[in-house]
């Protein structure tokens, strides 16, 4: 009974498009896992478009459409890991990779393109050298700059911070 | 062309502005962090926040691929020195220094900084434009000095007002350009008679500068 | 000797004191009057208010017929710019400049001004006194004098002779320097 009453009842959250930042980092895969619970949880899963984004950040030494094919293999072999992820889980997904001079300014454009209902985004626990916890550069960017809600999911750590 | 701007201050913000409008690829190097992030929140991820002087830094830059050097800070000495490591470092073709004090666009050049920009010196042309002024206003300089484009306005006293240009006794290499009356150009002919007001625009050397003043202006 | 100090710190007050009990004549230049006071009460030089990298000051310093100008401020570039006006606008015989940052000492020195490094300076005494032991040093780490750390004029010449005999004291008063910070 309760089963077919929750059925019912709309989703609380409802998302159409959902724009996954990668790194390639062990960070991807808690948001990779987040949007398949997201998807499972509304009316149309199959409706859900993801987009999956790989940024090259490409120094100032080098052409910004200049072509390293390390970082492309390294690119297409992380975004092909997710795509396969999703698949698994009968979850379609289109994938980009964009080369940019900063990822946090190409994530919040990319997300106004793919007029992204929501950005999930995994940080991995990091400290600095002295003690304190790094947020990086590019999530407190996206954070700060998104028109679009930013989801960010610290990973786990064992590495408890010192600061009080 | 790629462009690296040493110094995100207004002068530095308004070049970038306009260079990225005109289809350039920019950096700029802007050591005062808030200052870089307001160019990056406006014109986008083309700054470098370090000391624009530095190696390093103009390498992070990318000034080894560079076309062009713009140092623009207030500080002549920040722009001379980041030219010069420009220059010695990455062999970056074309530098361009601002220059505050004007006695020091002669230094930068002797120095190898391929042109100097010096709003101190543009603003007292401007001024000196305006009020009749003894002596002959530089307008450009060619061939590292050698050749020197200037300007002469005839007052009253001028021993060569009522007089032909047939008649001025120029020396060898120096040539009246053109006559400015009123608003309008003159090209010089033999016969054109010089008056009051006129503007001359010659064609001299750094060396017969002063004889060409005693000439035209008198002593 | 005419000597043309520019930056009254504590390097340039030493160097100009020294300079002067040696009897020689002595203009320092800063921006700041009260640098002044580091100089001794019983300094006879010459003392200029005014900015080092700027023609005119150093003109009306008597710069121009200086036989050694030392660009000593707290600004490398500073000390660059007024070193090479010495040298390019004026043609001084000898112009030296401090320069802490190591790498842009040796492009300056490339382009034939004589630098001074306080970096390299006290990194090469500090490697020196722990490789040699504290029986080595006596209580009082001092430089290196194998390596003049200066530019290089044709040995024998005046300039290579002068080097020569004052790379002993100016690394003592960059240490002073450094305390400062």
């Amino acid at each position: 009974m309760i089963f077919r009453r929750a059925e019912k009842r709309p989703p609380l959250l409802t998302f159409e498009r959902i724009l996954i930042p990668m790194n390639g980092s062990e960070a991807d895969d808690s948001s990779l896992r987040l949007a398949a619970v997201l998807i499972a949880s509304q009316h149309a899963p199959r409706a859900v478009a993801i987009h999956l984004l790989h940024v090259i950040e490409v120094p100032f030494d080098r052409q910004l459409d200049d072509e390293e094919p390390r970082a492309i293999a390294f690119a297409d072999e992380i975004l092909g890991r997710a795509e396969d992820f999703l698949t698994g889980l009968e979850i379609a997904a289109e994938t980009e990779v964009v080369q940019a001079r900063a990822a946090g300014p190409a994530i919040v454009d990319d997300a106004v393109e793919q007029r992204a209902d929501v950005i999930i985004m995994g940080l991995r626990y990091k400290k600095r050298f002295g003690g304190s916890w790094d947020a990086g550069r590019t999530v407190p960017y996206v954070m700060r700059n998104s028109t679009a809600p930013v989801w960010c999911l610290r990973v786990a750590t064992e590495d408890l911070a010192q600061t009080p | 062309m790629y462009v690296v701007v040493v110094g995100g201050g207004n002068v530095g913000y308004y070049l970038t502005k306009e260079l990225l409008a005109a289809g350039h690829e920019v950096v700029v190097i802007e050591k005062d962090p808030s200052r870089a992030r307001l160019i990056a929140d406006e014109l986008g991820s083309i700054v470098v926040t370090n000391d624009g002087c530095e190696g390093r830094y103009q390498a992070e830059a990318g000034m080894g691929r560079a076309d062009v050097v713009a140092a623009v800070t207030g500080d002549d000495e920040d722009n001379l020195v980041a030219c010069q490591v420009a220059k010695m470092r990455f062999n970056v073709p074309r530098s361009i220094a601002r220059v505050n004090n004007p006695k020091n666009e002669r230094l930068f050049r002797k120095l190898s900084i391929d042109e100097t920009v010096s709003p101190t010196r543009a603003i007292l042309g401007v001024i000196e434009h305006e009020i009749p002024v003894h002596d002959l206003l530089h307008l450009a300089e060619l061939g590292g000095g050698e050749v020197q484009i200037v300007e002469a306005q005839l007052s009253a006293g001028a021993p060569v007002v009522g007089r032909e240009v047939r008649e001025l006794e120029l020396a060898e290499g120096d040539t009246i350009a053109m006559v400015v009356r009123g608003h309008r150009a003159v090209a010089p002919r033999p016969e054109t008679r010089l008056q009051i007001g006129d503007k001359l625009l010659l064609i001299t050397s750094a060396d017969r500068e002063a004889e060409l003043r005693n000439l035209l202006i008198g002593e | 000797m005419r000597v043309v100090i520019i930056g009254c710190g504590r390097v340039g007050a030493q160097a100009a004191a020294e300079l002067d009990g040696h009897g020689e004549h002595v203009t320092v230049i800063d921006t700041d009057p009260r640098a002044f006071n580091r100089l001794p009460a019983a300094f006879g030089g010459v003392t200029v208010r005014g900015s080092g990298t700027d023609e005119d000051v150093l003109r009306s310093a008597g710069a121009e017929l200086a036989d050694v100008l030392m660009a000593l401020t707290q600004g490398d570039n500073r000390n660059a710019l007024a070193a090479q006006l010495g040298k390019h606008s004026f043609g001084l015989p000898r112009v030296i400049a401090k320069i802490n940052d190591p790498l842009r000492a040796e492009a300056y020195r490339s382009l034939g001004l004589e630098t001074m490094c306080r970096t390299t300076i006290l990194s090469r005494a500090l490697v020196t006194a722990a490789l040699e032991g504290a029986e080595a040093t006596q209580g009082e780490v001092s430089p290196p004098t194998a390596e003049p750390l200066r530019g290089a004029p044709p040995p024998g010449s005046r300039a290579h002779d002068q080097a020569a005999a004052s790379s002993t004291s100016s690394p003592a008063s960059a240490a002073a320097e450094e305390e400062r910070g």
